[in-house]
């Protein structure tokens, strides 16, 4: 990747740090916190406890949970697009939507970054996009999706419904345990990390007009999450 | 559409017309009351909320003490993801640098998701300039972009306006449907759909730009930003130069904080990031993207008695807890940043001569202060204000000085003083009806009466008890 260009950096640092009284400083400064209440927050709730606070935060944002076991994911997800009433399906370039659905994923479109412009076009007439989540937070009902060559950053967004398939393995307590692992990938300077995260948590809303709630504006007016027990 | 960060109209009439409108005043308290009970539920949800009010107000106060070196780490990360960084000291070298890059795309249409800091610069008034159409795509920004009206409230921007001035707003727009918030919002759906995929370049501003990664952070509900990050070609992002964490870690407690300060949610519908250009082989993110880092008058700020009015993270919960902002409205500000922070900020960024009322309408309760989620002692600012009012710049109203010197002389010495007292329920006879001083002093009593001065002193009344017993 060419790196971009940086303007008028220097004269905008020396009036930063004249005002601070000093030069310059580009040594990396200690980074000494006193507190640290964020590990704290559902540090000692089992497996059975995180998925009981997701459920109940996940009902409160007004998106649906479905749970199954992997050999009925199949099953699962047919009951749940008619439900829907999904017709045209868009889902992500991922090996393993074909692996455990393999009959209800036949009639899918797949998003194929070799045709861009196709795969834009099908994602916005689609009536739901189904994607798999990278990681998934028990304390906002969130699921994470990272930026990767060959996946989509708008199945999730553009169309009409979004469903979410989310192995057991992946929930975590919250924010906290994603960020950790994200600045991870970065903190020695290689920033490994990807090129966009999204957590989602729910429908798209808004509440500008007399504080109503109106779900689904932009982004998707249904989600559901497809937790699966044993992946 | 505002042009920076003032507003028309002096402050005594902005401050009546708020004052003057019922509708505005209840739609403003009921939804202070929501936004205030939602974050306190979600600040007990939370636990130690005072732990995570420490630890975001020590994050804060690292990134401004070690302000350069984050954004030289930021605008190298950037780089090196493909990323262009421009430092623009003023608003006219932001919006010159942006139109730059909108006439080399050659691009006509141009769509933004909420940002404070463009309104700031006038950003929009730039781009028409250039000839290009300008979609605001946030829910509420549209609503006032369609009926050319200043933002009144930093989170909710159309909190003035019911469901009935939508429609009609809706209506003179092409819409055929009814009042329906759900239907109203339907129609925007349709509409900005369109402005989305037709867009050349989106513009975004920034919750927080993360340093060691690269990366830029939106906060939204309506999943805007993410359409604005994913679908156009090229990317405009502006930040104020104060906006910066240092790693995921600290971005994550401040995201936290926001969104709970915010809007009462654990987390919004979507948190996004994005890290300079999108990689070989995929379809979504910029091919180009552009960070412009605008200071206007921030620097000025730090090293200052103000300094801790950079922690700010936009939440406005200092809003939603104010009683001034209760009756008068965010417009009545005259800023684009009302309530307690807009009272404290405005006045550095633009100066004590359009803003020397604000750091009055206050009534010091320090209710804002308590809200905070990185704890800026936002009423002690305010006091700050008033000093530097009074006794740097002698802009205090003409009347107060008078008052205020008077009161020095007359309280320094008792004769004065006992005099003053007796003096006190006559003097004040012309302005009160039974009692309460309620009228012939309009920056007072259009909005609260005042018990008149007792025709008895305390130090009267205490000797006569005293010779009583």
């Amino acid at each position: 990747m060419n790196p971009g260009t940086i303007t008028n950096r220097e004269d905008f640092l020396k009036r930063i740090a004249g005002q601070l009284g000093r030069d310059v400083d580009l040594t990396p400064p200690k980074r000494v916190y006193k507190h640290r209440p964020q590990d704290e927050v559902l540090k000692d709730a089992s497996t059975e406890e995180l998925l009981e606070t997701f459920r109940m935060v996940a009902t409160r944002i007004h998106t649906d949970v479905v749970e199954c076991e992997s050999t009925h994911l199949d099953d699962t997800l047919r009951l749940l697009l008619e439900r829907y009433d999904g017709k045209t399906i868009i889902a992500e370039d991922d090996a393993r939507i074909k692996e455990w659905a393999p009959e209800t994923s036949r009639s899918f479109d797949w998003w194929d970054a070799a045709r861009p412009d196709d795969s834009r076009a099908l994602a916005v007439k689609a009536d739901v996009g189904i994607t798999i989540a990278d990681q998934a937070l028990a304390e906002s009902a969130t699921i994470v999706q990272y930026a990767a060559p060959g996946k989509s950053r708008t199945i999730s967004l553009l169309p009409q419904d979004h469903i979410a398939i989310i192995p057991k393995s992946v929930l975590v307590p919250r924010m906290t345990q994603a960020a950790k692992q994200l600045a991870e990938l970065d903190c020695n300077g290689e920033l490994a990390s990807p090129q966009g995260v999204n957590f989602i948590s729910g429908p798209s809303n808004s509440a500008d007009i007399e504080m109503n709630l109106i779900v689904g504006v932009h982004g998707p007016v249904r989600v559901a999450y497809v937790l699966v027990h044993d992946l | 559409m505002s042009m920076g960060i003032r507003l028309d109209e002096k402050f005594q009439d902005r401050r009546k017309d708020g004052i003057d409108n019922p509708f505005m005043r209840q739609a403003v308290s009921s939804a202070q009351n929501r936004l205030r009970d939602g974050r306190l539920n979600a600040a007990g949800e939370l636990g130690d909320w005072e732990a995570f009010r420490d630890h975001s107000e020590e994050i804060r106060q690292h990134v401004l003490e070690h302000l350069d070196y984050y954004l030289h780490q930021l605008s190298e990360n950037i780089s090196k993801r493909g990323g262009n960084v421009f430092f623009a000291e003023t608003p006219e070298e932001a919006n010159r640098y942006i139109r730059e890059v909108v006439r080399a795309k050659d691009a006509k249409h141009v769509v933004k998701s909420k940002s404070m800091v463009t309104e700031e610069i006038g950003l929009n008034e730039a781009l028409h300039e250039e000839g290009c159409t300008v979609v605001e795509s946030d829910l509420g920004e549209w609503i006032l972009q369609l009926d050319n009206d200043p933002p009144s409230h930093i989170v909710a921007p159309a909190l003035h306006k019911d469901r009935n001035d939508v429609h009609k707003t809706f209506t003179t727009h092409g819409y055929d449907g009814t009042n329906d918030p759900t239907e109203l919002g339907r129609y925007a759906r349709r509409e900005l759909r369109k402005d989305f995929l037709k867009a050349e370049v989106g513009i975004t501003g920034c919750n927080f730009a993360i340093a060691e990664s690269g990366a830029v952070g939106l906060v939204t509900n309506e999943g805007n930003g993410r359409m604005v990050t994913s679908l156009p070609n090229t990317v405009i992002s502006v930040m104020g130069m104060e906006r910066v964490v240092p790693s995921y870690e600290e971005f994550e407690v401040l995201v936290n904080m926001l969104c709970r300060s915010a809007v009462g949610q654990r987390l919004t519908s979507y948190i996004t990031t994005f890290a300079g250009t999108k990689s070989v082989g995929e379809v979504d993110g910029p091919e180009e993207f552009h960070l412009v880092i605008v200071d206007n008058k921030r620097s000025g700020i730090l090293g200052t008695q103000f300094q801790s009015v950079l922690q700010c993270i936009r939440c406005a919960a200092c809003i939603n807890v104010c009683p001034v902002y209760r009756h008068i409205g965010g417009h009545a500000y005259g800023s684009i940043y009302p309530g307690p922070i807009g009272a404290v900020l405005a006045p550095l960024l633009d100066g004590y001569e359009n803003y020397k009322e604000l750091p009055y309408a206050s009534s010091l309760c320090g209710a804002c202060t308590e809200a905070c989620p990185v704890k800026i002692p936002l009423h002690e600012l305010l006091i700050e204000h008033r000093r530097v009012i009074v006794e740097d710049k002698k802009k205090s109203p003409f009347v107060e000085r008078i008052a205020m010197k008077g009161f020095a002389v007359t309280s320094s010495s008792p004769f004065l003083f006992e005099a003053a007292e007796q003096i006190a329920p006559f003097a004040s006879s012309p302005f009160a009806t039974a009692g309460q001083i309620d009228k012939g002093l309009p920056a007072w009593t259009d909005s609260k009466d005042l018990p008149q001065p007792a025709k008895q002193t305390v130090r009267d009344w205490f000797k006569k008890r005293g010779n009583a017993q």
